[in-house]
């Protein structure tokens, strides 16, 4: 039988008998995952973008990453990213945000360093996607020198941190 | 990595209903199937692109606008017409290969990749054919020695067009 790696590598040059293989074994994980993150509602949204953002980041899995961990990372951040969105669309209309959202929020904080969720998603599109600050631009509506100015301010806060 | 939420995802569990799995598989398979057909596309065209201008520099197809040195072929064609048509073949495909070296970006390259020699032997031989077609006026003369230039000319642009994509296979990925 083969790795998730094996299957990935498969996956990333087009085929979709991999994806099958990928999808039938990890979508218990995931979909529970999610459920049990965001709520039954919003779960079968974000399961299906879970996989959309599979295809589309594909490009980025490495040979020697670990599948699983990848994934997990990836789909947190659609939990995060689908939180963000639905805040930002309840504030449009003058409502409350859910209250799943600011319940789940700090399940997201990057190994507990205290990093608010805007920070965390700066932190892995630069790092872990590898995304460039001209990219991130429309994301975050700031300029390339004002998100400088942000990852460099939360790094050192995380030096410091780490230094005590 | 949080550990804590890394374990949390790999003891959860729950399925998904059957009717969102299928469109969650069947959008898989046309969003592959769309770029799959894509990168086919492009490797024609750069195919196309890189051979016509080899095409436009050989003095002997009719096609150069300019005034081709003809030392280069008559030195093959003094080995006889195998070493014509392999050369013709390789420097076709060849020049097309590198091209697409260049051009496209790795995830399309790791596509095209995947089944290399399928893709070879069905571009090497689109292109075989169409030339064929463009030449069959003058090329008609023997049977003999049109099988000859066409099986080597294959030969050549398969050896080329394959071999290439095989050295850079082990390139890490990055786009």
């Amino acid at each position: 039988m083969k790795t998730d790696e094996e299957l990935m590598q498969a996956y990333v040059a087009g085929d979709f008998t991999a994806f099958e293989n990928l999808y039938s074994r990890h979508k218990g994980k995931v979909y529970g995952y999610i459920r049990s993150k965001a709520g039954a509602e919003r779960a079968e949204d974000i399961f299906q973008s879970a996989f959309a953002r599979l295809h589309q980041k594909r490009g980025l899995y490495r040979d020697e990453y670990p599948f699983l961990p990848w994934f997990f990372t990836l789909v947190k951040n659609v939990i995060v990213d689908h939180f963000r969105k639905e805040k930002i669309r309840f504030e449009e209309l003058g409502q409350e945000p859910v209250a799943n959202a600011s319940e789940n929020s700090d399940a997201f904080e990057l190994e507990g360093l205290g990093l608010d969720e805007d920070q965390f998603k700066l932190l892995y599109l630069k790092f872990v996607e590898g995304r460039g600050y001209k990219e991130l631009e429309e994301e975050f509506s700031s300029s390339s020198a004002a998100l400088r100015k942000k990852v460099s301010r939360v790094l050192q806060k995380l030096r410091g941190e780490n230094g005590r | 990595m949080d550990d804590k939420e890394f374990q949390k995802f790999l003891m959860s569990y729950d399925n998904p209903r059957l009717g969102l799995q299928e469109k969650i598989l069947k959008a898989e398979k046309s969003r592959l199937s769309k770029e799959y057909r894509n990168v086919l596309a492009k490797v024609l065209g750069i195919h196309a692109l890189a051979g016509g201008l080899t095409l436009a520099a050989c003095p002997q197809f009719g096609w150069s606008p300019f005034e081709a040195p003809e030392h280069l072929p008559h030195l093959f064609m003094s080995y006889g017409i195998w070493a014509c048509g392999m050369f013709c073949g390789s420097v076709f495909m060849g020049a097309g290969t590198l091209l697409k070296m260049l051009l496209l970006k790795n995830l399309d390259q790791k596509v095209y990749q995947r089944k290399l020699w399928i893709h070879s032997s069905a571009i090497s031989f689109f292109f075989m054919v169409a030339l064929m077609l463009a030449g069959k006026g003058e090329a008609a003369q023997s049977a003999y020695l049109t099988l000859t230039f066409t099986a080597f000319w294959f030969i050549g642009a398969l050896l080329f067009e394959s071999l290439p994509n095989l050295l850079i296979r082990r390139r890490p990925l990055r786009l």
